[in-house]
């Protein structure tokens, strides 16, 4: 783990919802901290206890962690997709005229914070500006909540889909050739055109149109930061890290993605296994058999069973086939975890050689 | 006698202006809070009533699948008695809605083949939401669309992503001012406030983050379809309410602590969803944590659950 930090210079957490991403993300930040790297950890919609400990629960620009002593530096910043989107287009956009016509397009106002891949976009185009401003040693992203590992991945893809030029440019009614390829295309068009046209009345085509339009400014500009934060990803000096749950699903789930990323040429480093049981758990019949007598004595047979039936819980799901041999397993830390101390905590556990 | 027996049922089963009526249940919830076994074990549940029940997921690939050991795509296939579970992607439902409205199957496929489309349903995230929920309400819009049970359990997607294929056929609607597709969409809105059709169970765990994500989208849920969704405290350890004066003897010490700790994070998350008032639909429903790493086991345990519901907090 301490390598993983060490040789790397973008690390990204990936891992489906409530398996806890953003607090793992945070205490690899810290533990790169202790390394003494300048680190950056990006986060999505933290918990509110934790972008407090963070420093970034009233601020969207990246922050130094406040309360910190250590060797190197920890910054903090959160990924506020409709605003990043809203700075990129001022940004890129070649008039005001369009800023204003795209922001008042009914579509683009759902597109900022819903399309399928405006979040992954976000993220992706403010890690590629932070791993390049030459500001960090090493920036660690932690990604949108998706209900698969995968969707992360294939999020460009589907937005870069939206932004082809070819498809641009039939909205815009520009034909992009001669010959049967470009009247293949005029066709599917006008069949698309038609068909939506029928089902949704004119109005709708019009805003369609409206918003192509406006974007096919700064399309481009879309279609090249897509790209280069996709080489950002493939780099060997990016590493993946896949966290996950001990269930069989999830751990199946975790299984698929790593064959995912293997065939995209991308490069998954590390899986953990987050909350796999309580500290609490017992290791060994001996420490078994002692916490079952004391609760008998002490507190009845009520929580002695259940601590039992905990037990063997926890033990078979220790047991789950799975495919990974360098699985690394964490316990479920104390209660929630609050406070730069609690980040230190968990941070030990990953990183003990930090 | 059995052929009877059916006609009795469907002759009981209610109908909306003459078009058949199935009961909608969407599950949802923050991600890692069991919402679809939840999901899976409702529909067992309401089987267990003597219903037929469908078990929907959405999306382009199977969670139930590899966790009941099942071939589960867009052909429901049989689980238990009375549930047949199948997966729903957007393009399948696109595909059904645009072929019907086409009338012939060949222009659908050339549509959909057709990379501007692909563009275009990626482009407006509401048309793909809308295909799912036009899918789902079909029966009940159209008398040409039969879907033969009583049932439908979706295991919908988690909090953002569910609040907006809620809101999607209103925006629709506004959007598209006339066609087919704006008489649809005010439709849909119509059916999802409907309680006599659909049903919405929310599901949270007792921690932090769950609990505010549920408190908010209870609220919010409500505001989109006017009925207020039951919650469900999943997971929940039945602890001795003694729990703080116990003394800790040494070698159960940190068990004995942790379980205070939950003790007291249970205590707190439930009485925030109480708080929610008249934003929860019923009383807090608490599940408690089935401790089996078995699939079958930890969903008839559920389903044991939700029947009884026996520990509610009103």
């Amino acid at each position: 783990m301490r390598a993983l930090l060490e040789n790397h210079r973008v690390i990204v957490c990936t891992g489906s919802g409530g398996v806890g991403k953003t607090t793992t993300a945070a205490a690899l930040g810290v533990a790169a901290a202790r390394m003494g790297k300048r680190v950056l950890v990006l986060t999505i919609d933290p918990a509110r206890r934790l972008a407090t400990t963070l420093g970034i629960a009233n601020s969207s620009d990246d922050v130094r962690v406040p309360k910190q002593s250590y060797a190197g530096e920890l910054y903090a910043g959160t990924i506020d997709s409709a605003r990043i989107f809203a700075e990129y287009i001022q940004r890129h956009a070649k008039s005001q005229e369009t800023v204003d016509r795209l922001f008042a397009n009914a579509l683009y106002q759902q597109m900022a914070t819903t399309l399928s891949g405006s979040q992954e976009f976000t993220s992706l185009s403010k890690l590629y500006d932070a791993a390049t401003s030459g500001d960090y040693d090493l920036v660690i992203l932690d990604t949108p909540p998706a209900a698969h590992a995968a969707d992360f991945l294939h999020a460009p893809a589907k937005l870069n889909a939206v932004f082809d030029s070819a498809i641009v440019s039939m909205f815009m009614g520009r034909s992009s050739g001669f010959g049967l390829a470009a009247s293949a295309w005029k066709q599917g068009m006008k069949l698309v055109l038609g068909a939506l046209n029928f089902l949704t009345g004119s109005s709708f085509v019009a805003t369609f149109n409206d918003f192509f339009s406006a974007i096919d400014a700064i399309a481009p500009d879309i279609r090249e930061t897509n790209l280069a934060a996709h080489e950002l990803l493939l780099a060997r000096s990016t590493a993946f890290v896949l966290i996950t749950s001990f269930d069989a699903a999830k751990i199946q789930e975790g299984e698929a993605f790593h064959d995912e990323l293997a065939a995209a040429g991308y490069q998954l480093k590390k899986v953990i296994v987050n909350r796999a049981w309580p500290q609490w758990t017992p290791f060994t019949e001996a420490e078994q058999n002692a916490a079952q007598r004391a609760l008998k004595s002490a507190s009845g047979p009520e929580l002695a069973t259940l601590h039992a039936r905990l037990s063997s819980y926890y033990s078979a799901r220790a047991g789950l086939h799975t495919r990974f041999d360098d699985l690394m397993t964490v316990p479920e830390m104390d209660d929630d975890i609050v406070g730069l101390p609690a980040l230190e905590q968990l941070a030990s556990r990953l990183v003990p050689d930090a | 006698m059995q052929a009877n027996k059916t006609t009795d049922q469907r002759a009981q089963r209610p109908s909306l202006h003459g078009r058949a009526v199935h009961r909608i249940v969407f599950v949802t919830g923050k991600g890692g809070v069991g919402k679809s076994a939840v999901a899976a074990a409702t529909a067992l549940q309401y089987a267990r009533a003597g219903h037929s029940v469908l078990l929907v997921e959405l999306g382009s690939r199977s969670f139930y699948g590899p966790l009941l050991g099942l071939p589960v795509d867009d052909v429901p296939v049989p689980w238990l008695e009375n549930i047949g579970v199948v997966r729903w992607d957007v393009e399948g439902a696109l595909r059904e809605y645009i072929t019907h409205y086409l009338m012939f199957k060949a222009a659908a496929d050339k549509i959909l083949g057709n990379t501007v489309m692909k563009a275009l349903v990626a482009a407006a995230p509401s048309l793909a939401e809308l295909a799912m929920l036009g899918k789902l309400t079909a029966p009940m819009r159209h008398t040409w669309y039969k879907r033969d049970v009583d049932v439908v359990v979706i295991d919908a997607y988690a909090t953002g992503q569910f609040m907006a294929l809620l809101r999607a056929p209103r925006g629709l609607a506004q959007t598209a001012s006339s066609g087919p597709m704006h008489t649809h969409s005010t439709e849909i809105v119509r059916l999802l406030g409907n309680p006599d059709i659909c049903e919405y169970r929310l599901v949270t765990l007792a921690e932090e983050m769950p609990i505010s994500e549920a408190c908010e989208m209870a609220g919010e849920i409500r505001a989109e379809t006017g009925i207020a969704p039951k919650v469900y405290c999943n997971r929940l350890l039945d602890l001795p309410a003694d729990m703080a004066d116990l003394p800790a003897s040494a070698a159960a010490a940190p068990f004995i602590a942790h379980m205070q700790r939950i003790a007291k994070r249970q205590r707190t998350s439930l009485a925030a969803l109480k708080r929610l008032g008249s934003d929860r639909g019923g009383p807090v429903r608490c599940l408690p944590l089935i401790p089996t790493v078995d699939a079958d086991e930890l969903l008839k345990g559920l389903a044991d659950a939700l029947d009884s519901v026996s520990r509610v907090v009103t």
